[in-house]
């Protein structure tokens, strides 16, 4: 049944039904409403830097992702002037090599993945109908530490001391030896604080999207948007993690000079190409499929029908999301892999077009059969729809071997990735700008200032990017800063030139519309579009008045007195129950009413503890080693204090949210919000763990006989053994600490439990280590001592951790915050602490069995 | 996490969790075997890489067959709900069956494994 005829039975079984009462009556307590505006109001002044709710660390982001755009895009006008003509002078070729490396590094990690991301702060707790995300001062962390840091960052190139080794930083060129000056290094290390804040992102988006949905919202219900931001939180918690490790070894090396990708010391360059592409690949479908997600938002509302095919959609998000996962070493055919990898690597390249193309001919039946507003949004989706298909194709040539071959490193590549990821995520993003800019202040921007910015920026982009095909083809290389005249590539880069100064112009045409008519309101009434779903009801600062009960996919349309319903306070928790910011938790599949979830309020400690983030990383690089500590000081206690105050326990008794329903305010365990954020960053860990064995393993394939190589030798059996019965002693430490916290045994023996598991834990990682230092092994000599040494590295990273953990946990023992029914704290430590365990003993098998079973 | 989160979350994705095990599993044997020098080999006159390759599809096919199969049988509790994961469980399934046929391909066509 198509969705169409679902919504018209769903309206005829709505007229002929009785429906059972709302979930509140009217009227409603005097003073109700006024107390929660209160509670959830947003700081005035300069004291709005310490806000954390969605709408205003939303709108800061997208804000300064903007900015970033604007840069990133000034250096690429700076580029095209350089190469409007033959033997140009007007760059040298140190500044143009700079100036490349951070438009890519910053539109790719500073504007496009935040972008996304910021779109969701700003859009999901209201489409989900949440307060806000469950996490609100982790949102607020992620946005300091990137804007303070990304801003630092981008002011290296004033000081001359920008990277210079292109957006992928591939090594030999960025290893010491031919790039000994600091620039490699604030990328690499610039880039750690983006990497964390694009995780913390993710793992807010994934928890707020599976738990923080309004009651009734089942998998079947949520919006399109929801499920892509959900697909693409798993697509960056494991695709994070591979350059997370990347950046760290290539650090490292230049550092330490532990030989990881250094070939004469049994490294290998190609597996930094490995560990960056594991990540790169994914990233084009994190920026891509955010935008799909927008465009199959806006396209039912602009065309005023259901989205045809939401099932195949969200089949095809899952498929994009997955499959996507299987590409990276297609940027990599020229490297000498083996033919059937690269045949692999092209059949699925192949594979994952199918999915993208349900998705696109999903969007054009939509079109088809609806009536089509031609406002401006519309105009964006039809120059996406239009540039996305031709970007798509050259990549169905590009994923085809001896194409590749021919085309590899050549201007063809620069116009398909221009073509996929302006036409793919810029266009949607500028549609969705002019869609849900109502939204912040109550009217639309300008229709004619928004038509004329999309022709300009249409017409720009294609007479850019079009000609770049052919200079491609006939050979023009990337990344040079010149050429020669007469080779036929003139006139096409001059035009190239002029399209992109029209570009250009059509994003400055969407800037002075934004500062001509968008205006920050309170409270918001305006469905402009008749768009169907939640974000559109009335909202202020606490989101909506009442939280909705959702019956429907298109619950505005479905159910047209849903806006009036909601705002007069007739749904679930129509104030604030406990005197604080409260949403409800529900349960992932279905969405029934868990427990109601009290948030933390704004706070100075998020933008604190951001900019001792950012200044950590950018400290380190600039070699300010004390200064460095402090500022990962600073950041650590601002952190500890934020979560001191949180982990309350169950402060209140349960709440009537409506519906006859009395809900806890806390929870632990499985059901806890917290175990599931837990839960996440694990796989995030977990799958910088599985990028470390996969250096190491594919180091012994690189290795010409013997593992370990000649010279290096393998620590008796026995230090394994006796590891890996430390580990799981400490494991039965954590286990009975459990037991005890459970039981409500005194403090003291749960700190016995606790210690003994440290110390158990210490003592296994210094077994380990001291097993290979007595065979002499040496990091720098060789790569397999880099990598075994990088293993245990990583583990003593963790005994940290857990030890830092361990005693906080205790450290609310002994105050009285830790108890049998107050315990997420300790279940938090529990779960880390027992990964940890895992770790090692994967680790242990690694590096003791594999070599023992492959001689 | 809950059983049932776990239990949805595997059933929707079960069919491209099957091709990844494919795909992964291929791409690491003929990658060692080219590397350390096995891929020579033959059994029973097949080659190593392609015989491995041709394990690997059908058991992921296997795997996906019987997916879809579970897809399309039984009476959910929540018809909405039910309804969405059987029909998103059997266009998902679809999905990886091509890209688990897609994948076998290379085994069966490329000549000259290592070159």
């Amino acid at each position: 049944m198509s969705s169409a005829e679902e919504l018209a039975r769903a309206m005829a079984a709505a007229a002929a039904y009785v429906e059972p009462p709302l979930p509140n009556p009217l009227p409603r307590p005097e003073g109700e409403l006024e107390a929660l505006g209160r509670v959830w109001q947003t700081p005035r002044g300069w004291r709005i830097f310490s806000a954390v709710n969605n709408t205003t660390i939303g709108l800061f982001y997208i804000g300064t992702a903007l900015l970033f755009l604007v840069l990133a895009g000034v250096l690429a006008l700076l580029m095209r002037t350089q190469l409007a003509v033959p033997d140009n002078d007007f760059l040298g070729n140190r500044a143009y090599n700079q100036i490349f490396t951070m438009h890519g590094t910053v539109m790719m990690f500073l504007f496009a993945v935040p972008v996304v991301e910021a779109v969701a702060v700003f859009l999901l707790p209201n489409m989900l109908g949440a307060r806000d995300l469950p996490f609100p001062r982790l949102s607020a962390y992620a946005y300091w530490a990137y804007a303070i840091g990304g801003l630092a960052f981008f002011c290296t190139l004033f000081f001359g001391v920008a990277p210079d080794g292109g957006w992928f930083m591939y090594p030999p060129l960025t290893s010491y030896t031919y790039a000994p000056d600091s620039g490699a290094d604030w990328w690499l290390l610039g880039i750690g604080f983006i990497e964390i804040s694009a995780i913390a992102g993710a793992i807010e988006l994934v928890v707020g999207i599976l738990r923080t949905r309004a009651p009734g919202m089942s998998l079947a219900k949520m919006p399109v948007f929801a499920w892509a931001m959900l697909v693409v939180g798993a697509m960056i918690v494991f695709g994070f993690p591979p350059i997370i490790l990347g950046t760290l070894l290539l650090e490292i090396e230049r550092e330490f000079h532990w030989p990881f990708f250094i070939a004469e010391k049994g490294g290998d360059p190609v597996l930094w190409q490995h560990l960056f592409w594991l990540f790169g690949h994914p990233e084009v479908y994190i920026i891509f499929l955010p935008a799909a997600g927008m465009v199959s938002m806006i396209v039912p509302a602009m065309a005023r029908v259901p989205l045809a095919g939401y099932r195949y959609i969200v089949a095809a998000l899952l498929a994009v999301g997955v499959l996507s996962m299987g590409l990276w070493a297609h940027h990599m055919y020229a490297t000498g892999m083996p033919h059937l990898s690269t045949a692999l690597f092209s059949a699925a390249s192949m594979a994952v077009t199918i999915p993208t193309g349900i998705q696109l001919f999903s969007w054009i039946a939509t079109l088809w059969r609806g009536e089509v507003r031609m406002a401006s949004p519309s105009w964006f989706l039809l120059a996406f729809l239009a540039t996305f298909v031709i970007g798509g194709l050259t990549g169905v040539m590009l994923a085809v071997v001896p194409f590749d071959w021919q085309a590899h490193d050549t201007y063809f590549v620069v116009a398909h990735l221009h073509y996929v990821l302006i036409g793919g995520m810029v266009f949607p993003l500028f549609a969705a700008l002019y869609y849900w800019a109502p939204l912040v202040g109550g009217t639309p921007l300008s229709e004619r200032m928004g038509k004329w910015a999309c022709a300009l920026m249409c017409t720009g982009f294609h007479v850019t990017f079009f000609p770049m095909h052919i200079t491609g083809m006939l050979g023009m290389p990337r990344r040079v800063y010149t050429y020669s005249a007469g080779l036929g590539w003139d006139g096409l880069n001059l035009v190239s030139t002029l399209g992109a100064f029209v570009l250009a112009a059509g994003v400055l045409v969407v800037l002075v519309d934004i500062a001509l008519h968008l205006r920050v309101a309170g409270k918001v009434r305006a469905n402009v579009w008749d768009s169907p779903t939640l974000e559109w009801l009335p909202a202020d600062d606490y989101g909506f008045r009442s939280i909705p009960r959702v019956d429907h996919r298109d619950p505005l349309w479905a159910r047209p007195s849903l806006a009036d319903e909601v705002d007069s306070g007739q749904h679930y928790l129509p104030g604030t129950a406990t005197g604080g910011r409260e949403t409800i938790v529900t349960s992932a599949v279905e969405g029934r009413p868990q427990y109601v979830l009290i948030l933390t309020g704004d706070s100075w400690l998020p933008i604190i503890a951001g900019a001792g983030t950012a200044a950590f990383f950018l400290l380190l690089t600039a070699k300010l080693h004390a200064l460095a500590v402090l500022g990962a000081l600073v950041a650590l206690g601002a952190i500890f204090r934020w979560l001191w105050a949180t982990d309350r326990g169950a402060t209140h008794a349960p709440v009537d949210i409506g519906d006859g329903l009395a809900l806890p305010v806390y929870a632990s365990g499985p059901q806890s919000h917290s175990w599931w954020a837990m839960v996440v960053l694990m796989l995030v860990d977990g799958t910088v763990c599985a990028s470390l064995l996969f250096s190491y393993f594919y180091l012994w394939t690189v290795t010409p006989g013997a593992w370990p190589p000649a010279g290096h030798a393998l620590p008796a059996l026995s230090s394994a053994a006796a590891a890996a019965s430390l580990w799981l002693a400490s494991s039965a430490a954590v286990s009975w600490a459990n037991h005890l916290l459970g039981r409500r045994a005194s403090k003291g023996a749960l700190a016995l439990a606790v210690c003994v598991g440290l110390a158990c834990a210490v003592a296994a990682l210094c077994v380990q280590w001291q097993g290979h230092a007595q065979t002499g092994l040496d990091p720098t000599v060789h790569a397999y001592g880099a990598a075994v040494y990088a293993t245990l590295a990583y583990q003593a990273l963790h005994v940290v951790v857990i030890t830092i953990m361990g005693a906080y946990t205790l450290a609310r023992a002994f105050c009285g915050l830790l108890a049998a029914d107050r315990r997420v704290t300790f279940d938090n430590t529990r779960l880390l602490w027992q990964y940890t365990i895992g770790q090692g003993i994967a680790i242990i098998a690694a590096v003791h069995v594999l070599p023992r079973l492959a001689g | 996490m809950t059983d049932s989160f776990v239990r949805t979350a595997l059933a929707l994705t079960g069919a491209l969790l099957a091709w990844a095990a494919d795909f992964v599993f291929v791409y690491a044997f003929a990658a060692i075997a080219c590397e350390r020098g096995y891929a020579a080999k033959t059994v029973a006159g097949v080659g190593i890489v392609p015989l491995a390759s041709l394990v690997a599809t059908f058991a992921a096919a296997g795997v996906t067959i019987r997916l879809l199969r579970a897809a399309t049988r039984g009476h959910p509790a929540n018809e909405s709900l039910g309804v969405f994961a059987s029909r998103t469980k059997v266009a998902v399934g679809a999905l990886a069956m091509i890209a688990i046929v897609l994948t076998a391909l290379p085994a069966l066509l490329v000549r000259g494994v290592c070159a």
